[in-house]
């Protein structure tokens, strides 16, 4: 039987999702600070606008649904997947009156690009564009990957029990700390003492490599913004091909595995327990894909004998074998060059990288180390049963963070998870194949929205189809939020039709 | 999994110094991966001759 | 108007690049992405709007042309023609430093023509698709774009301003009247 929802449920969704909103206008200070520094006032008026927008939307929120009650977990998963949509809808305001964009549409998409970090663009004339645009849009990707809900969480609710259901609903469900808030400032910890370090490192590459401190600077930060978040935007057109430089490629792999870790995990390792990255399902199911997604795109490329220089083979190869892996999404090569110079078994190694994804709670896209490595002990745990005697106790063990035994239902969540990123991978596919695509590219890049990794062969253009920017534009949101929210969306409106 | 408080004040040069020692051991994971990528490379180098 | 403007400056330039190097091949970056390994090795000459930066290293500077509609037509700067296009080129830093101006949301840069052999998997950088340039020719010298305040914009703006401030005060005035009532 479906209830409908009450006025009062109403109320708390609309309450917290216009927090965040709030929270999305208050990160628009720093694009507008920046314009206003950099004397672009075109811009600085085009964020007075977008704040307020957000603002304005918060405030009558908060005028129009005061209520004192806690969000419960179904509330916590509707906020959750409401609050992308509608900032996805308002944040994109800016990016609009930027004037590089051909629709709203591909504004919107640009903005759920940069909030799941994904990394795909629509944007058009990128290396014309202001640095106000380019802060924002490198910020979202940092502020997406630590999820607006931490954000939310970290410095708008009061309580600490009505925040749970909210940073669950958002897909990351470790515990780091037994309170919830201060789970969300050991994330913000993390970050920042990143931050602190990669960006400097980053700068003094930059200047290295011959650009102004000032550029430098703005690159350095964006780039780690990006790279961190495993967004991967860039500031100019050719994404991290402009840098050519090997000390640049290394430290930006670097950032971006490291953004790739579970926050469980960085916690474990930098409060002295260094073993558990030894030991943790998510690393060893990692290790082993990347190794098979290596495995396939070197034959790709060995067979079709694109780089004739062993070096030249292995930087082109890892970096981006491990961009897809870790759904960043910079690419040192064109996209089209996936398609004409790497051709098919190379393109499907990486679409296999990037399927599979990086790890469970962290900023990385796909169906996630975890759940590969939970399947691969269940299919363990069945083959056993199958060769013991009937009566025995057959016992697999699994360790993420603390050895657990491994029981049914959790390979039974973690395969229908991965069967619902597959479903949206077939379905981005399908609607490619539709508009005219081929198959293995419309394939890459289904896989790169779903999973949101970003790399591109090409297929996603301003000139792609409506009806294929907004398959993956809901592929990217389902995707980050791995499901639940989205089907406690689609269930609440349908109780709101058919319920009583 | 928890931590202590402890590790969350950032001001205190022990924990300091093992939020660094944590990004090394994060670094040597990249660098393992990037030796098997060398090593799946050279493997296809060998044999392709 | 404008349209036929475009199309005639990027008729000339065009003409103006075949005229000049007859005997060299000047294929545009979406030839040279698309048929890599066709243009392998060969000398070819390549036009395009220096952006961003030139990045020196040694004696030696990466520069980057883009030879997209926003690159190569003059007051192009407010419309719409896709993704950019272009490709990396290195070249003497002596060569490089002839630029001016590059491209950025200020600036339209110098429109260069660089003569060399292009990479489709350069040894040297990497694996890179690049030029190799030994000749730099400026062919038209960038300019400052001045992006004039909307009015139009700036009345929303200050609209919204005034409509945020008007909610922000209702909304402290409803808590007030919330915290009096028992």
């Amino acid at each position: 039987m479906l209830l409908r929802p009450r006025a009062g449920d109403l109320k708390v969704i609309g309450l917290y999702t216009g927090r965040i909103i709030l929270g999305v206008g208050l990160l628009m200070a720093v694009p507008l600070a920046t314009a206003l520094v950099a004397a672009e006032w075109g811009p600085a008026i085009d964020f007075v606008i977008g704040m307020c927008a957000c603002l304005a939307f918060g405030l009558l929120a908060e005028i129009g649904c005061r209520t004192s009650r806690e969000p419960t977990w179904t509330h916590g998963l509707v906020v959750a997947g409401f609050s992308w949509l509608a900032a996805t809808a308002i944040g994109a305001i800016p990016h609009w009156l930027s004037g590089h964009y051909g629709s709203y549409l591909d504004a919107m998409f640009d903005l759920m690009s940069g909030y799941t970090t994904t990394g795909l663009i629509l944007i058009q004339d990128l290396d014309h564009v202001s640095h106000a645009l380019n802060m924002w849009r490198h910020l979202l990707t940092y502020a997406g990957g630590q999820g607006i809900i931490v954000i939310a969480l970290t410095f708008l609710v009061g309580g600490a029990s009505g925040a749970y259901p909210l940073y669950v609903g958002e897909g990351k469900d470790e515990r780091l700390l037994p309170n919830v808030i201060r789970t969300a400032r050991a994330i913000w910890l993390v970050s920042l003492v990143y931050l602190a370090v990669g960006t400097p490192i980053l700068w003094l590459i930059a200047v290295a490599n011959g650009q102004s401190a000032a550029r430098g600077f703005l690159h350095a930060l964006w780039i780690f913004m990006a790279a961190w978040s495993t967004g991967g935007f860039a500031p100019q057109s050719y994404n991290t091909y402009y840098y050519h430089s090997l000390p640049f490629e290394l430290a930006t792999v670097i950032i971006f595995v490291a953004g790739s870790l579970n926050f469980a995990l960085h916690w474990a390792v930098w409060t002295g327990r260094r073993g558990e990255i030894r030991r943790n399902i998510e690393t060893l199911s990692f290790t082993v894909t990347i190794a098979i997604a290596m495995l396939v795109t070197t034959a790709g490329l060995m067979k079709l004998g694109v780089y004739p220089d062993f070096l030249a083979s292995l930087r082109k190869m890892f970096y981006q074998v491990a961009s897809g892996h870790t759904t960043t999404g910079f690419a040192t090569i064109y996209s089209r060059s996936f398609v004409r110079q790497w051709g098919p078994l190379a393109m499907l190694g990486i679409t296999l990288a990037m399927a599979v994804g990086g790890s469970a709670c962290s900023t990385a896209g796909g169906f996630k180390g975890i759940r590969m490595g939970l399947v691969f002990k269940g299919l363990v745990l069945g083959v056993r049963r199958a060769l013991s005697p009937e009566r025995a106790h057959v016992v697999v063990k699994w360790h993420h963070l603390r050895t657990r035994v491994l029981d049914e239902s959790t390979v039974f969540s973690a395969m229908l998870v991965v069967i619902c990123y597959v479903a949206i991978y077939a379905l981005g596919t399908l609607v490619g194949v539709l508009c005219g695509y081929p198959l293995t590219e419309a394939l890459f890049d289904a896989v790169s929205a779903g999973s949101n990794s970003g790399l591109s062969c090409g297929v996603t253009s301003p000139a792609m189809p409506a009806l294929l920017k907004a398959v993956y534009l809901l592929s990217m949101w389902a995707g980050r939020l791995e499901f639940m929210s989205v089907f406690a969306l689609g269930g609440y409106l349908i109780s709101i039709v058919r319920g009583r | 999994m928890n931590g202590n408080g402890d590790y969350l004040d950032f001001r205190r040069w022990r924990n300091i110094a093992s939020y660094l020692a944590g990004i090394g051991v994060e670094i040597l994971f990249t660098l393992l991966l990037a030796g098997i990528g060398m090593l799946i490379l050279a493997g296809f180098w060998i044999v392709g001759g | 108007m404008r349209s036929i403007t475009i199309l005639v400056c990027m008729l000339a330039a065009a003409f103006s690049c075949s005229a000049q190097t007859a005997e060299t091949p000047s294929p545009g970056s979406t030839a040279l992405v698309e048929d890599a390994k066709d243009w392998d090795g060969r000398t070819v000459s390549f036009t395009g709007e220096a952006i961003g930066e030139a990045m020196r290293r040694g004696n030696m500077a990466w520069i980057h042309l883009n030879d997209d509609a926003y690159g190569l037509a003059q007051g192009a700067e407010a419309g719409l023609f896709g993704f950019n296009s272009g490709i990396g080129v290195w070249v003497d830093a002596r060569l490089a430093s002839r630029i001016a101006l590059f491209g950025d949301y200020t600036r339209h840069g110098d429109v260069v023509e660089v003569t060399g052999i292009f990479h489709a998997a350069c040894p040297l950088h990497g694996g890179d698709m690049d030029i190799h340039a030994d000749s730099l020719r400026i062919m038209r010298g960038g300019y400052e774009v001045a992006w004039p305040i909307d009015r139009s914009r700036l009345i929303a703006a200050g609209v919204m301003v005034a409509l945020t401030a008007f909610l922000f005060l209702v909304r402290a005035i409803l808590r007030r009247r919330g915290k009096k009532d028992p």
